[in-house]
């Protein structure tokens, strides 16, 4: 059996607070994820989301428990981790002054890209993600859909077994939204493993293999949509999501 | 597979390219010293010639009384004044001015006529010449009056001084000849010769101002690149974006440092190229400038940027530890403009050429480059001291990069600002504590004094010992409710460490060294008054042996007063004021409650190094040992020479090391901190 392209065990992760107190982010969290399949992480605001995904990117490390990345430990080896790993969110942000095709290229020299190879990798991607009309221009100028665009590539620029996204489509409007949806799909069909952290229930309806609920920093449950149908009795997600959580409420309290 | 030295050089480029492409940016930096100091001395020029060539052709008008001098002289004073032309002479009878003028009180006290010439001159001219007989015959005088206010009467009296001083001096050599038969003069030449070169006149000028203009420029042109390179990117997420791909954060750091090294020495070689080339150009001069061309040895120059480039590198370096801890644009701006303030005071020694280099400034940060740029300009700089500065200046900028290399802390930068709900808190808190300081200030003059009148002894140590900790239990308590942090916390009661507190004692002789000269230099213009310097202490605590004056004096203030002061009044206002406010603060708060004018400025200096000694360490105890050793000194020094020993001021060097260098980057403001170990 091949290796889980994304996995957590007993993540934990605590942070102390200005007010002097503690504030546990995650307690414990347990995730795989498989190569080719979408995994979309549902919770309130707090709930432990973006946390999540920020360990798995290296930017937080855990106070307990480990995570890998395509096998590699995201806290043994962070560098190895970020190779093969795409990471996208709300704050990944674009340098202004340049252009979609410098920007390209100056990640793809950090990814180790030779010239020639780097060159023909930023073509392609400029072609495939429809930016040859703009890839001159500084991004500065550029409208939140083609930032977008820039900000996809630019994470898929070395072709990474995992992607690891934080809310994509906060902020971008319909259309936008449906091509950064289009372009998940066709992730997962080239067979990379997704992990989707996201408030749009429909989108997570839409695209998800396998939900999980993270309420408090713990998983409440995991599995595909009719399997957390079939065990909350409701039909719609956003149904099924408030009844994991008041229920796991009445049990805390 | 991507290697530290090719990322290095991506990151390196893309900075570069990101800020050679905004405009503002490259004016400031580049554009503006280029065409600045050109302009700027030109400017000065013109308006200067302008000045003096438009006063020098207007006409003057003078109204002239010459009925009183000797018959003979009339007629030369009559043609001295002509010579100041383009002039207009009135002959006027200046009877009216002259009524009741004595020559006991002197020209100048003589309040009625001067009033009375004022009126006269309101007539239009802008002197009035009148002769007078002297005090004793046959002496006579000539007074000028003149409106000092007007630049027009200022040029009427330089002429009409320069054409009559001319008068007086040949009527002097007329009766030397009269009555000796020669000049009693004779036989004495005043000769004086000049023994600096052209280039050590150019160079000792230069060298005073250059100091202070390259840390000005390193802080104007390198801040820019700081600020963009380290909040900026923080603040637009494009740091966030780096620190997810395959890049050590060190080389990330220093591919951010050697961009704003980079600005910034470009920047201080095109702005120093141009004011040397101005001044070598004769655009102008530098105020204090000798007469003659200037020259300048191309040697020293080279020289002189060599000695201070470990000041430009620790600037730098600085710059991007603050721009680092900001989590947008503008907090970095708050945060660099205190530090730009004070960052130039170190380099005004070298504005006097009496500032003498010696082997501590030489150590001293910034002071010890701009005095050796200064000296080398001028051809006295001592090459062993040179050295030494050299060696001091790359110690603190290697301690400053290895911090540096420590700020892209992943965990501190993507951490968000406090939400509404926090901010009212911390608001209310910091309201409070400054109620509460008001509060003991008043407590203490009041209810203290009155303690300390019914006994000095027992009044005091009930003073510190109930009234300030029973103080700062309520504050903190009031913090702590507010805030929802525990008590412990708000008055910093956590162990600290060890290198902290040793930092600490170590640094006390240099704040009683500090203490001395500010009380000295302020006795120049708030002398304290006698009946204060014979009666410093108290009789009954002077009376107190050694050991109780120490437990009294030095002990208790420090653990009490630190209590209050560093721990609940500054745990209420840390969280809501900027570090800059927090000192003012705390500098006002800990002075006044000295009840002492005289020992106001003192002890508020003191008040903010202990503040930011706590802010430092977060810990109370550093403090605590800093006060302590302090008052121990002050008390112990008169009984024990040694321990006054100005020497022991050096201790302050290892000791601001280990507090600047030893532990983590102090964290203030409202970020969260992370932890990622299990807690």
């Amino acid at each position: 059996m091949s290796a889980a392209a994304i996995r957590a065990r007993g993540l934990e992760k605590t942070y102390v607070d200005p007010r002097g107190g503690r504030v546990e982010a995650l307690r414990g969290l347990d995730l795989e994820c498989s190569s080719g399949e979408i995994f979309g992480l549902l919770g309130q605001n707090g709930a432990g989301k973006t946390t999540t995904l920020r360990i798995l990117s290296t930017t937080l490390s855990p106070t307990a428990g480990s995570a890998e990345v395509d096998g590699v430990d995201v806290a043994r080896d962070p560098i190895e981790a970020r190779r093969r790993l795409g990471f996208l969110s709300g704050t990944t942000g674009l340098y202004p002054r340049l252009s979609p095709r410098e920007t390209l290229a100056f990640f793809g020299r950090l990814h180790g890209f030779e010239k020639d190879e780097l060159d023909a990798r930023v073509e392609e991607l400029v072609r495939a993600f429809a930016m040859e009309e703009f890839a001159d221009r500084r991004c500065e100028g550029l409208s939140t859909g083609q930032r977008q665009r820039v900000s996809i590539a630019r994470a898929v620029l070395h072709d990474p077994p995992v992607l690891v996204l934080d809310e994509p489509t906060t902020g971008l409007d319909v259309l936008a939204s449906s091509a950064m949806i289009d372009f998940i799909e066709s992730a997962r069909a080239g067979g990379t493993c997704v992990l989707l952290s996201t408030h749009v229930l429909s989108e997570a309806e839409r695209l998800c293999d396998r939900i999980g609920i993270l309420h408090g920093g713990r998983l409440l449950a995991c599995g595909p949509l009719d399997e957390l149908r079939e065990k909350t009795g409701k039909v719609w997600l956003e149904d099924v999501f408030k009844e994991l959580v008041q229920h796991a409420r009445e049990t805390t309290r | 597979m991507s290697r530290p030295g090719a990322c290095f050089r991506a990151i390196f480029g893309a900075q570069v390219r990101n800020l050679l492409r905004d405009r503002r940016a490259l004016v400031a930096a580049f554009v503006l010293p280029v065409l600045l100091y050109p302009l700027l001395f030109l400017g000065q020029k013109f308006i200067e010639d302008y000045s003096s060539g438009a006063l020098e052709s207007r006409t003057i008008r003078v109204a002239l009384d010459v009925s009183r001098a000797p018959e003979d002289m009339r007629q030369r004073v009559r043609a001295a004044v002509e010579k100041c032309a383009p002039i207009e002479v009135l002959e006027v009878d200046a009877a009216l001015v002259l009524e009741g003028f004595e020559w006991r009180f002197g020209p100048e006290r003589n309040i009625a006529s001067n009033a009375r010439a004022a009126a006269r001159l309101a007539e239009g001219q802008e002197a009035l010449i009148a002769a007078l007989p002297g005090e004793r015959a046959p002496s006579w005088s000539l007074l000028t009056w003149f409106d000092g206010t007007n630049d027009l009467g200022i040029e009427a009296e330089r002429r009409l001084r320069a054409a009559l001083h001319e008068l007086e001096e040949a009527v002097a050599d007329e009766r030397h000849l009269a009555l000796l038969g020669y000049d009693p003069a004779r036989g004495l030449a005043l000769s004086p010769i000049d023994v600096a070169s052209p280039a050590d006149a150019s160079g000792s000028n230069l060298g005073r101002w250059l100091p202070l203009l390259a840390i000005f420029v390193l802080l104007g042109g390198a801040s820019h690149a700081a600020l963009t390179a380290f909040a900026g990117e923080r603040e637009a997420g494009t740091l966030e974006t780096l620190l997810v791909h395959p890049v050590p954060a060190v080389v990330v750091v220093a591919a951010k440092f050697a961009t704003v090294l980079s600005v910034g020495v470009f920047t201080l070689m095109l702005n120093a190229g141009s004011v040397i080339g101005s001044l070598a150009l004769g655009f102008g001069t530098l105020p204090g400038a000798s007469e003659g061309a200037f020259a300048l040895d191309a040697t020293r120059v080279m020289l002189g940027a060599l000695a201070f480039f470990p000041a430009a590198v620790l600037v730098c370096a600085v710059l991007c530890l603050v721009c680092g801890r900001a989590r947008t644009v503008r907090e970095g701006q708050n945060l660099l403009l205190p530090m730009m303030l004070v960052a130039i005071v170190p380099t005004l020694p070298a504005l006097s050429s009496d500032v003498r280099l010696d082997a501590f400034l030489a150590a001293v940060p910034l002071t010890g480059p701009s005095l050796v740029l200064r000296d080398v300009l001028r051809g006295s700089a001592s090459p062993a001291l040179a050295v030494w500065m050299f060696v001091a200046s790359t110690a603190w900028a290697a301690l400053a990069l290895f911090q540096l290399a420590r700020t892209l802390d992943s965990e501190r930068l993507v951490q968000h600002a406090p939400n509404e709900d926090e901010a009212r808190d911390r608001r209310l808190a910091s309201r409070g504590a400054l109620r509460w300081a008001l509060v003991v200030v008043f407590a203490v003059y009041m209810v203290g004094g009155w303690l300390q009148s019914l006994h000095a002894v027992w009044g005091l140590a009930a003073t510190l010992w109930i009234l300030l900790p029973l103080s700062a239990w309520a504050s903190a308590r009031s913090t702590s409710r507010r805030s929802g942090e525990s008590l412990a916390s708000v008055l910093a009661w956590r162990a600290p460490r060890v290198a902290h507190v040793f930092a600490a004692i170590l640094a006390a002789p240099a704040v009683a060294w500090a203490a001395k000269h500010v009380f000295a230099w302020q006795q120049g213009f708030l002398p304290l008054p006698r009946e204060f310097e014979s009666m410093a202490l108290p009789l009954e605590i002077a009376g107190l042996g050694i050991v109780a004056q120490v437990l009294l004096l030095a002990l208790s203030p420090a653990i009490c007063e630190e209590l209050f002061f560093r721990g609940a009044f500054l745990g209420g206002i840390r969280r809501e004021m900027s570090t800059w406010k927090i000192l003012v603060a705390q500098a006002f708060f800990f002075g006044a409650v000295h009840a002492s004018l005289h020992r106001f400025l003192p002890t508020a200096l003191l008040g903010a190094l202990l503040a930011a000694l706590t802010l430092r360490t977060r810990s109370l105890a550093p403090a605590i040992a800093l006060h302590a050793a302090y008052n121990a000194l002050l008390i112990l020094g008169e009984r024990a020479p040694l321990l006054a020993d100005p020497r022991l001021a050096w201790l302050a060097l290892p000791a601001a090391a280990l507090l600047v260098f030893q532990g983590p980057v102090a964290e203030t403001g409202t970020a969260a901190r992370p932890v990622s170990r299990k807690v």
